[in-house]
């Protein structure tokens, strides 16, 4: 595995790490994100899109399993990123794979209401933190 | 067929001036979560989600309508909790906006595949049903709030006062089995409490006939509308879900169903066409039919619209089904129409019927008559007060818990320190199985003695409680359950 030519955060309680391996994209979140994280998950995110779209991936992996909470400022990033996505021709259209923990109500919410915006590009697969 | 379509220049109007508006409503609702906002702001914010409510249903953005009909809950809710909101209620909230954004955006007639409105609605939902239900502002006047305020009707906080007393009376009868008394009280008690609920469904049948009406004088068309069937009453929840149905369902007979005199008397038809409503229940459920004898499914239309979006293939379309064809007719963003019409919208109409209706747990079935003309049939409860839970049995078989799924739950490893849920609810303990199962959310974890399979279930909500009561006595089919809402049921917890 080598790291992406995208820088991570490791600030404010969050860590965001984006790898890049055979081509494809995981982006792995830890800690909680709140406003302080704002403009570095856009900044991210966007960086990610682009890479995603530069190499033509299918899919880009997001690990939220070891995330306490996103906040609805951040969250919006990933809508955004989603509408991105939707702008783009449908042959280079990307998905979405988010990696929650099941035992985690706020991600089943919030990653549910996510995937509403586009349920054919979105995908979630849940897992208690345990089973890792 | 003759149609009334809005100015291109009105819709581009309506899409600058919505988003816009919801720039304000977003603004406003982040200065009402960090205190730093003024009365003026929150009035703004309620005349902007409400204005929206209604320019979405006149340009005949009904999914936005939608939308913003649930964000105006939310943001009853919170206001009753001056803005001192979970975070992921914020979440859910600041979605809904973009939701909304995303839908005010898209091109008419173009393809919303991918949206999926009736699951983002019930995500909101799943917050909503956590809040007490009480009722709204002035401001949200919908059917079930203005026939309630036609009748008068018992507030919420009274219903859940006697709801407490309900779950009280039906926990005694369960310590004392024995006790016919207390079985009649609870039974008695539960039964007035749904009827506290219910409102007539007549007379917005009428109402929605009336308007049909005026719509076919509008189009230069001659209806009769004939309504048939009993005076029945229906929860607060299914009137808002059957107003909204019915509009579009009666506003699509009327416009695409029902041709214009010229064309019914060329086709050997009466001059005068005929829309049926019939209303009719049974034990649990209210079946409403809407048919008329208007052109029926304009398959070619449809064929032609699937393949201009992509939705099927030529040969695909070629060998259609009468079934595919209905299907498609309920798919997000199908219209046989390319242009904006006033009257049934851009053609979302129908995906937003169902979704309305599928959110309250009923069905929409539409088909062809065979003496041609348009069936739809809307099937809903009687009731829709409904949470999600996990049937958790006992060791005693006449005492059922349901726990919330928005609770998760295993199999516990151990049941070191784990509760009797029994013993936690003081009633005699049965001599069934027991094992020990995990009750979590976040961080929080309970241990609880409980029996038998557990499985995920609907329960409706007939006694209501408030949220921070402990219990509530619901029904699953025909059983009575007992939910239990483990954050105040339980002690707190230090987390994992």
């Amino acid at each position: 595995m080598t790291t992406a030519p995208i820088p991570s955060i490791d600030a404010n309680d969050l860590r965001a790490e984006p790898r890049i391996e055979e081509g494809q994209i995981a982006l792995r979140f830890a800690g909680s994100a709140d406003s302080r994280s704002e403009v570095a998950i856009d900044e991210l995110l966007s960086r990610v899109h682009d890479e995603a779209v530069r190499l033509g991936v299918r899919e880009v992996s997001v690990d939220f399993r070891d995330c306490d909470f996103v906040n609805s400022s951040c969250f919006k990033a990933f809508v955004v990123w989603l509408e991105r996505i939707q702008d783009l021709e449908a042959g280079a259209q990307y998905k979405l794979c988010f990696l929650s923990d099941e035992t985690k109500a706020w991600q089943r919410r919030s990653l549910g209401a996510l995937s509403c915006f586009a349920v054919d590009l979105v995908r979630i697969e849940a897992k208690s933190a345990s089973a890792r | 067929m003759q149609t009334l379509e809005l100015p291109e220049q009105l819709v581009a109007q309506f899409r600058a001036t919505s988003l816009e508006r919801l720039e304000r409503i977003e603004a406003a609702w982040a200065a009402l979560t960090q205190r730093v906002a003024t009365s003026e702001t929150e009035r703004e914010l309620f005349h902007d989600v409400h204005t929206l409510k209604g320019e979405s249903r006149l340009v005949g953005f009904a999914d936005v309508g939608l939308i913003a009909h649930r964000l105006e809950d939310l943001l009853f809710a919170a206001r009753r909790r001056r803005y001192r909101v979970h975070e992921d209620v914020e979440v859910v909230v600041t979605m809904a906006v973009q939701f909304a954004r995303m839908l005010v955006r898209k091109r008419a007639g173009a393809s919303q595949g991918g949206i999926d409105l009736s699951g983002f609605l019930k995500h909101i939902d799943e917050v909503l049903s956590e809040w007490p239900r009480q009722s709204e502002g002035p401001e949200s006047m919908s059917a079930a709030s203005a026939a309630r305020a036609d009748g008068g009707r018992v507030s919420a906080a009274m219903k859940q006062r006697l709801g407490i007393a309900a779950t009280e009376v039906y926990l005694q009868s369960l310590a004392a089995p024995g006790s016919r008394r207390l079985r009649r009280a609870w039974e008695v008690l539960a039964g007035e409490l749904a009827q506290l609920d219910a409102v007539a469904l007549m007379p917005l049948v009428r109402r929605h006939a009336n308007g049909a009406k005026d719509l076919a004088t509008e189009l230069g068309k001659e209806v009769d509308i004939v309504i048939e069937g009993e005076e029945l009453r229906v929860g607060a929840e299914v009137l808002d879900a059957l107003h909204t149905a019915l509009l579009h369902t009666l506003r699509n007979a009327v416009d695409h169903g029902v041709e214009p005199p010229d064309v019914r008397i060329a086709r050997g038809k009466p001059r005068r066409g005929m829309v049926t409503i019939r209303a009719e229940s049974d034990a649990e459920s209210i079946r409403l039919t809407i048919e008329d004898d208007g052109a029926g499914l304009d398959a070619a239309g449809i064929k032609r619209r699937a393949v201009s979006l992509g939705l099927l293939r030529e040969e695909q379309a070629a060998v259609a089904t009468e079934a595919a064809l209905v299907e498609l007719v309920f798919a997000p963003g199908f219209s046989v129409r390319d242009a904006v019409s006033s009257t049934s919208g851009r053609g979302i109409g129908m995906d937003a019927v169902r979704a309305t209706i599928e959110r309250i747990r009923g069905t929409i079935v539409m088909e062809p008559r065979a003496e041609g003309g348009l069936r739809v049939v809307l099937t809903v409860p009687q009731t829709c007060k409904t949470i999600d839970v996990h049937r958790v049995p006992t060791s005693r078989p006449d005492v059922v818990l349901a726990i919330p799924t928005t609770w998760t739950i295993r199999r516990a490893t151990s049941d070191e320190g784990a509760a009797d849920a029994l013993e936690m609810l003081e009633l005699p303990g049965g001599d069934g199985a027991r094992t020990c199962i995990a009750i979590c959310r976040d961080r929080e974890e309970h241990l609880l003695l409980v029996g038998g399979p557990i499985s995920r279930v609907t329960a409706l909500r007939g006694c209501p409680t408030p949220p921070q009561e402990p219990v509530e006595i619901v029904t699953i089919g025909r059983e009575t359950a007992i939910l239990v809402r483990p954050e105040s049921f339980f002690a707190p917890t230090s987390g994992r």
